[in-house]
């Protein structure tokens, strides 16, 4: 087999799980928007694990950040503190943050936002800088 | 909404990891003593986010025996 065809039939085989799991998930339990967005508030502490891993070793930490420290040298270092004091950080804003979630029932930050400052076009406007600043983080 | 505020021993544990390696760079950012082959400043950081975790756990646990009788603490 080439190369070409191992990859890609990796990427398929990868894709295809990942559709067949979403779907059999969708078919036990009831899926509404809360569910999408927030996961029903109901991650455990190994997937919440799994997922701040994934959030951590995006393609930035395999190809941009190995690239950047080829090409810069010391400058990069920053990242190995910059990671890990976002998580201290974390530790103590993000309960209180999906304390607040819960107790009225917010999905999104235009939904805090507007609950918060009661103001729509805050909302908004906050939405589109999400929008905004995740195009160069997902590209 | 009232949300609990965290105590102070575990925003000074919090506090820790910040002086190790943001507000001390002066001090350990040099590449003399080549630990397991690492300059000392790469080791210095990547020793500090094993050490970092501790401190975590420590302020996890001062924050669980603060709210013990509520058990509401984070999303569990």
């Amino acid at each position: 087999m080439s190369p070409s065809t191992v990859s890609l039939t990796t990427i398929f085989v990868i894709v295809a799980l990942g559709a067949a799991i979403g779907f059999l998930a969708g078919v036990r339990r009831k899926m509404d928007l809360e569910q999408w967005t927030v996961g029903g508030r109901g991650f455990g502490s190994v997937l919440m694990y799994l997922l701040m891993a994934g959030e951590v070793y995006t393609t930035f930490a395999f190809l941009g950040a190995s690239g950047w420290a080829y090409s810069r040298g010391g400058p990069t270092l920053y990242i190995l503190a910059y990671l890990t004091l976002a998580y201290v950080v974390s530790f103590f804003i993000l309960p209180q943050i999906w304390e607040v979630g819960r107790r009225h029932g917010m999905q999104t930050v235009s939904d805090f936002f507007s609950r918060r400052y009661g103001n729509k076009y805050l909302a908004g406007f906050v939405c589109v800088i999400g929008i905004a600043s995740f195009i160069p983080c997902s590209r | 909404v009232r949300v609990k505020k965290p105590s102070v021993g575990a925003l000074l544990l919090g506090l820790i990891p910040f002086i190790a390696m943001c507000f001390s760079v002066s001090l350990w950012d040099r590449i003399d003593p080549m630990i397991f082959g690492f300059p000392f400043n790469l080791f210095w950081l990547i020793a500090w986010i094993v050490l970092s975790t501790l401190c975590m756990w420590a302020a996890y646990r001062v924050e669980v025996a603060r709210d013990d009788d509520k058990q509401d603490f984070g999303p569990q």
